[in-house]
């Protein structure tokens, strides 16, 4: 908490002008209502016989009808106001509080219930039911007025903290601390309720600003007692003396204009409540894909001798450091190897040939991005990219978080927002080619359609990007340049059909074409990607991630473009709908000849795919050449190591002892000590399959309602409401093995995770636990979770971003002080919560003097997936569920964290369920594989005989949907240059199995 | 208005929040299917708005009866001899005194009489039923307050568009300042109008809702008049709301501008209007739209200070006048008349969403 208050002390000193005035303001106010009565010069009620005279020196503000001093009733009547104002807006404030968490954490009826209250108060008109409510209290005094305003006014705050309870509530922080063990009360208390405090400290003053307004406007109408006085009071007794009519400003403007002034001064310190605690940006972290937020200014804690260590080979530090735009970790990779200024040198590690040479046929450019710099504020994201795209080309560019990928992507389509710019270079495009040097055309794109391509021939000059003119630029966009964006979920309009947002695109290049056939080739584009054509009149949120992607693409084909941007097309996808996509790309690419650019941070995808790779690092490409070439023999250390990170179905982690001791040099400087050799192993026989299972699921089964169930969808055509996500699923587990669960999304598996960790509860079946069937008490519970944890998949959102690593951890321990009391020698007898959170913060290979009083802003998503993953280890658990413990890390630390759970499976002689869809990962990690396919399970046994000879349709294809760089020139239409006699046969059959699907895709999902 | 004001508070945080609660609806099927989801999900709030009218039916009906002291006893001294033994037994139901009936048979009489349009006496307007001044004042109102709430929505939202278009150019200082406008008690606004525009300066008259010798009906000199009335209250209303509207459309528009699905729409080459109609402003303006319908409801309860201010006869100056006179009938009717109105108007807000958000259907 005392990080909080770091970070309200630091927000406050650069709190925005008007909410110090705002500030200031209510500062006055507050000081009036304390002395103000004690300053005024008369008796507020005394009448005088200077009856409604203007002001003078005796009477600065004059008087009223009856003789009364206004400026003794000005400073008299703040009191009041001020005090009903603060009363009502804590009263209200902590109603709504108390309401809205309970009515949006509670579940059933209970949470039902309260939000009904909640709403059946919103509907209620306030100002007549204020009313009617003071004229029951006829003598009331100010208290009675509070109680009035806080009995119409808790409901809206109620109704906003109840909708940000229940979004926090789906959160996976809450998830996890559930998982963990945490009693719903301290959740609520720790985990949810600093996250509404913004909430609430906005309503506060909301709060009191209606409490303050309605006190006046109840004075003013004469309720609430007439006799104190306040301004809404003063301003009664004017109107009842019809001061406006006679001209008695001085009487109306000096009340009124405190009630201005105080309303102003709330208004204003809400503007800078929204600044001091309002959600921050580095509290979210960033996530693989999206641009780099800057997590402010924390150094890499990782020496410079560590730095060049190949990321990915060493799961400690060094390849996790906290992401760094400036990128001073690349750089002294890329310093070092180029010694000095880095510009110019990179162009070294271009291959002499250039790009374009891939397929051996030299290519006309198309797109030229030359000394490309973009910048975010001051902070370079782009650092001089040289590119070039030939004709038809498939370039890719490679890249992890934060290395400009993205931003790259939008300064290419000049689709850069403030306050990303260009700051130098030029992205030439080069005009269209002649008709006959044009691949041919598909025949959808022949059909009949009124092109606009008249006004340009192929000697015009090429045109700069960068520089053109608005007007120009509407007119080349999507014409000759399209873009497919990252998150096909938020790149379509949710209250657009399909249909709506394919025509748009087509009439704003034609304005000539008619609706009719505007559809048809909406239709068209539509049926090109695979898709029915009844979806275009469906909306987004009717459509799965693939099919999103897919129309995206579709739009992107509309006006036959020279070239397609593909931002991470793939990267929310599951393997097999990504390769899906990726193939229709391909095919279509083949098919029509346009150019792609395909950026991603999934390279084995890329050598398997593009012509050209450029490899992108801290915003400069520092390799680029033809995929072949840079597969076989990358020139720069960055892409050998990337390459080398690549969890590959080739190597067993076993295999790679690098992992290991880079590690144990990490962690305690010598490569000496192995890390958790130190540690005692808790199953200190192992355990083989003759011991049973520590933990087993029997026949479990669940089902849901239909809507909770969004990706299942394939699986509805049979009709009904309720889809089985499990259905009969049985798997055991033993101490000291590696299972993987693997299936595509929607097969069950982290249904199956959320069973076994008892987050939810089966609808059929049972779950032993040594034997023995868990409890329903809180005691079996807690029980049933000190011996299965789990580490959930989003370290960016599995960690509550208000609290430190160190906290996460601690609490865990807190919560398993049992586990730690007897027997263990990895602690000292009686050590601290603290020192055992230290302990175990260095068994997964994090350094606890760097990462304890961190919080996960500040952390990498490795580093954060290790906070987790200890997290876990607190409970000691005898099974630990990892469910898909990598797949939203960056490539160079997925190898890291397998290796480190591998690491304590094998020290620990825990039962390790490792639940994924990438084959790859599971092969590299399991002893057996476990595959699930629509609920069930499919097929089981040990791992190379699983994934080596799949038998079932549905392992084939998770296996063929791996990318495979020594596949490329199969995939790659017409150009069979070898490859193919190197894949086995079962994937051959299962691609030809893949080519006659293409055209159902639907089916898939 | 006061509600409208307090409703949306201009912040960033508290934007407009509707929690559909828990419709079902298929996720997949073609248009057929998606309507019959819209369809259960406006017939679900139907449901929850009947249950909240009989709640505050209920309400109605309680609060005299929880009243201290002897209610029922004033009300006749108040009236004098004038009661009618009719318009006692009226009385004695609403304030549950009447002999040989239990709470429950009460409550059943009570029901009987609202079906049946009866609100009971005026003892304000006595002997006006309490159906006939509300009728009588109801349309003063919702003229009013209904065509001050259209503009200030408009403009606000208007303006909220090129506010978030225009962000970072001179433009930015507007939206502070409509909020600040919205923070000043507008009964005091409406004071110091008066004192400038009708005392001081005389272009508008001070008080009423039509000149005193014209006579109500469809007739010129009745409209000319009756306008002239309006400008005034209706002015100090939409001055003082614009900046609610405004700040709300201004933070959804910021936010949606930068959204993929806008981004993608500029990178297609569409006009720059179409990209900020329709993709930006388009889905940024639903909490607006499902607030102004809301905003309607609130219409017919008159904006209660405004029109004590002005004088001018709608309804909420009725309210006023009945409170400060006990008039305890004609309390349960307003109050229950506008109560109707709100719900009613939540459950358009509800429909109108339906159509505009076609997500609707699927939220859980």
């Amino acid at each position: 908490m005392s990080r909080l208050a770091d970070m309200v002390r630091r927000r406050v000193r650069t709190l925005p002008i008007p909410a110090v005035v705002g500030v200031v303001l209510l500062g006055f106010f507050v000081v009036l209502g304390v002395v103000g009565p004690l300053l005024a010069p008369d008796d507020p009620s005394a009448t005088t016989a200077a009856v409604l005279a203007a002001p003078s020196w005796r009477h600065l503000l004059g008087t009223t009808q009856t003789g009364q001093d206004v400026l003794s009733q000005v400073l008299a009547g703040g009191r009041i106001t001020l005090l009903v104002g603060a009363a009502a807006g804590v009263l209200t404030t902590a109603v709504a509080a108390i309401m809205g968490l309970a009515a949006g954490y509670l579940p059933g009826l209970s949470g039902e219930a309260l939000s009904s209250l909640a709403n059946l108060f919103l509907v209620l008109p306030v100002l007549p039911l204020v009313i009617v409510m003071s004229s029951y209290l006829q003598s009331a005094s100010w208290l009675g007025v509070v109680v009035v305003i806080v009995v119409v006014g808790w409901a809206t705050g109620a109704r906003v903290v109840r909708a940000q309870t229940l979004s926090l509530r789906r959160r996976d922080f809450v998830t996890a601390a559930r998982a963990s063990g945490e009693r719903s009360v301290r959740i609520l208390w720790a985990e949810v309720l600093p996250h509404v405090m913004p909430v609430l400290a906005s309503g506060f003053v909301t709060s009191m600003l209606f409490a303050v307004v309605t006190q006046a406007s109840l004075a003013f109408i004469g309720l609430g007692g007439v006799a104190q006085w306040s301004w809404g009071t003063m301003l009664y007794w004017a109107q009842n003396a019809d001061a406006f009519s006679v001209g008695a400003w001085w009487w109306i403007v000096p009340p009124g204009a405190c009630l201005a002034l105080l309303g102003t001064a709330l208004v204003l310190v809400n503007f800078g409540v929204d600044a001091v605690v309002g959600p921050t940006r580095s509290g979210a972290g960033h996530r693989p894909g999206a641009p780099a937020s800057v997590p402010g200014g924390v150094p890499a804690p990782a020496g410079g001798a560590v730095a060049l260590l190949p990321p990915g080979l060493a799961p400690g530090l060094a390849p996790d450091a906290a992401p760094n735009p400036t990128g001073t970790m690349a750089v002294s990779v890329a310093r070092g190897l180029s010694s000095g200024t880095a510009l110019p040198q990179v162009a070294s590690w271009h291959r002499s040939s250039g790009p374009g040479t891939g397929t051996g046929s030299v290519r006309a450019p198309l797109l030229q991005v030359r000394g490309l710099t973009v910048v975010h504020g001051t902070v370079p994201a782009v650092r001089g990219v040289d590119l070039q795209v030939g004709r038809g080309e498939v370039v890719g560019i490679a890249g992890e978080t934060g290395s400009g990928k993205s931003t790259l992507v939008h300064a290419i389509t000049r689709l850069l927002r403030p306050p990303a710019a260009v700051a130098a270079g030029q992205v030439w495009l080069h005009p269209r080619a002649g008709i006959g040097d044009r691949p041919e055309r598909s025949s959808a794109a022949a059909t009949g359609m009124p092109t606009a391509a008249g006004n340009v021939h192929a000697d015009e000059p090429p045109v700069d990007l960068v520089a053109l003119d608005a007007v120009s630029l509407r007119r080349l966009r999507w014409e000759r340049l399209a873009v497919v964006l990252q998150g096909a979920l938020h790149a379509l309009n949710p209250v657009l059909t399909v249909q709506a947002q394919l025509v748009d695109a087509l009439r704003a290049h034609r304005p000539g074409l008619g609706r009719a056939p505007a559809v048809r080739r909406a239709a068209e584009v539509l049926e090109l990607v695979g898709l029915d054509r009844r979806h275009l009149r469906s909306y987004a949120h009717e459509l799965s991630g693939g099919m999103r992607q897919r129309v995206l693409i579709a739009m992107a084909l509309l006006l036959s473009p020279d070239l397609v941007v593909l931002d991470e097309p793939t990267t929310a996808l599951d393997t097999v709908t990504q390769r899906a996509v990726v193939d229709e790309v391909l095919r279509l690419h083949h098919e029509i000849g346009f150019a792609v650019v395909l950026v991603t941070h999934d390279l084995s995808l890329l050598l398997e795919t593009a012509d050209t790779v450029a490899v992108l690092h801290a915003g400069q490409i520092v390799e680029v050449g033809p995929a072949a070439d840079v597969h076989r023999c990358p020139a720069h250390p960055y892409t050998a190591a990337l390459l080398a990170a690549r969890v590959t179905a080739a190597k067993r982690l076993a295999s790679l002892p690098v992992a290991h001791t880079a590690a144990a040099t990490d962690v305690h400087g010598t490569a000496a000590t192995p890390p958790l050799a130190a540690s005692a192993r808790r199953h200190a026989t192992p355990m083989g399959a003759a011991a049973g299972p520590v933990l087993a699921a029997d026949g479990l089964s669940k089902a849901y309602r239909q809507r909770t169930a969004p990706r299942v969808a394939g699986h509805l055509g049979g009709g009904g409401h309720v889809v089985r996500a499990v259905d009969g699923v049985s798997l055991e587990l033993h101490a000291g093995q590696a299972t993987a669960l693997v299936g595509a999304s929607g097969s069950g598996k982290s249904t199956v995770a959320r069973l076994l960790a008892r987050l939810e509860l089966p609808d059929d079946g049972r779950v032993l636990v040594d034997g023995r069937p868990a409890g329903r008490t809180r005691a079996a519970t807690i029980a049933y979770r000190r011996a299965v944890q789990l580490v959930l998949q989003d370290p960016y959102a599995s960690l509550n971003p208000v609290h430190t690593a160190g906290y996460h951890v601690r609490r865990a321990v807190v919560l398993h002080r049992g586990a730690w009391s007897a027997g263990s020698t990895e602690v000292a007898p009686g050590a601290s919560a603290d020192e055992i959170a230290r302990v175990l913060l260095t068994q997964v290979g994090l350094q606890p003097d760097v990462v304890f009083d961190r919080q996960p802003g500040a952390l990498s998503g490795g580093q954060r997936q290790r906070v987790a993953i200890a997290r876990a280890l607190a409970a000691r658990p005898a099974v630990l569920i990892a469910d898909e413990p990598v797949s939203m890390l960056d490539v160079s630390v997925r190898a890291g964290i397998l290796a480190v759970l591998d690491a304590l499976r094998a020290e620990h002689g825990m039962a390790l369920l490792h639940i994924t869809h990438d084959i790859a990962a599971a092969w590299s990690t399991a002893d057996t594989v476990v595959v699930m396919d629509a609920g069930r399970v499919v097929e089981a046994g040990p791992t190379d005989r699983v994934l080596g000879n799949p038998s079932h349709r549905a392992t084939q294809r998770l296996v063929n949907a791996q990318p495979d760089p020594a596949r490329r020139r199969t995939s790659a239409a017409g150009t069979g240059a070898g490859g193919a006699d190197a894949e086995p046969a079962t994937s051959a059959a299962a691609r030809a199995e893949w080519g006659m699907e293409t055209t159902t895709m639907e089916s898939y999902r | 208005m006061l509600d409208l004001v307090l409703r949306s508070a201009p912040t960033a945080t508290a934007r407009p929040v509707r929690l559909p609660l828990g419709a079902s609806g298929p996720r997949w099927g073609g248009a057929g299917r998606r309507r019959g989801g819209r369809v259960r999900f406006v017939a679900r709030r139907a449901g929850l708005s009947a249950a909240t009218l009989v709640a505050a039916v209920t309400l109605d009906f309680l609060l005299p009866r929880m009243m201290p002291g002897n209610p029922l006893a004033s009300e006749l001294l108040r009236l004098g001899g004038r009661a009618s033994p009719g318009t006692i037994r009226v009385l004695q139901n609403a304030f549950g005194v009447h002999a040989g009936q239990g709470l429950a048979g009460q409550y059943v009489a009570f029901w009987a009489q609202l079906l049946h349009g009866n609100l009971g006496v005026s003892i304000t307007y006595f002997p006006s039923s309490v159906s006939a001044v509300i009728a009588q004042s109801l349309p003063w109102s919702v003229c009013l307050v209904g065509v001050a709430t259209v503009l200030s929505f408009g403009l606000g939202t208007a303006l909220g568009v090129v506010a978030a278009w225009r962000r970072g150019t001179w433009f930015d200082a507007v939206v502070p300042a409509t909020g600040l406008l919205a923070s000043v008690p507008y009964f005091w606004t409406g004071l110091v109008v008066l004192t400038v525009f009708a005392a001081g300066l005389h272009w508008f008259p001070l008080s009423g809702g039509s000149s005193a010798t014209t006579t109500v009906g469809w007739n010129w000199p009745f409209v000319v008049s009756a306008v002239d009335h309006a400008v005034l209250p209706a002015a100090t209303i939409v001055a003082s709301s614009v900046g609610i509207w405004l700040l709300g459309m201004r933070n959804m528009m910021v936010a949606s501008m930068a959204e993929d699905h806008v981004l993608l729409a500029e990178a297609k080459g569409l006009p720059t209007r179409r990209v900020l109609l329709a993709y930006a402003a388009r889905t940024a303006v639903l909490p607006n739209v499902a607030s102004l319908a809301v905003s309607l409801g609130f219409v017919v309860g008159g904006a209660v200070l405004t029109e004590i201010v002005f004088s001018y006869p709608g309804i909420g100056f009725v309210l006023f006048n009945a409170v400060s006179n006990d008039d305890l009938p004609l309390m349960q009717g307003v109050f229950l008349v506008i109560t109707v109105a709100v719900l009613a108007a939540n459950l358009m807000a509800d429909a109108v969403y339906a159509v505009l958000d076609p997500r609707i259907a699927q939220a859980s």
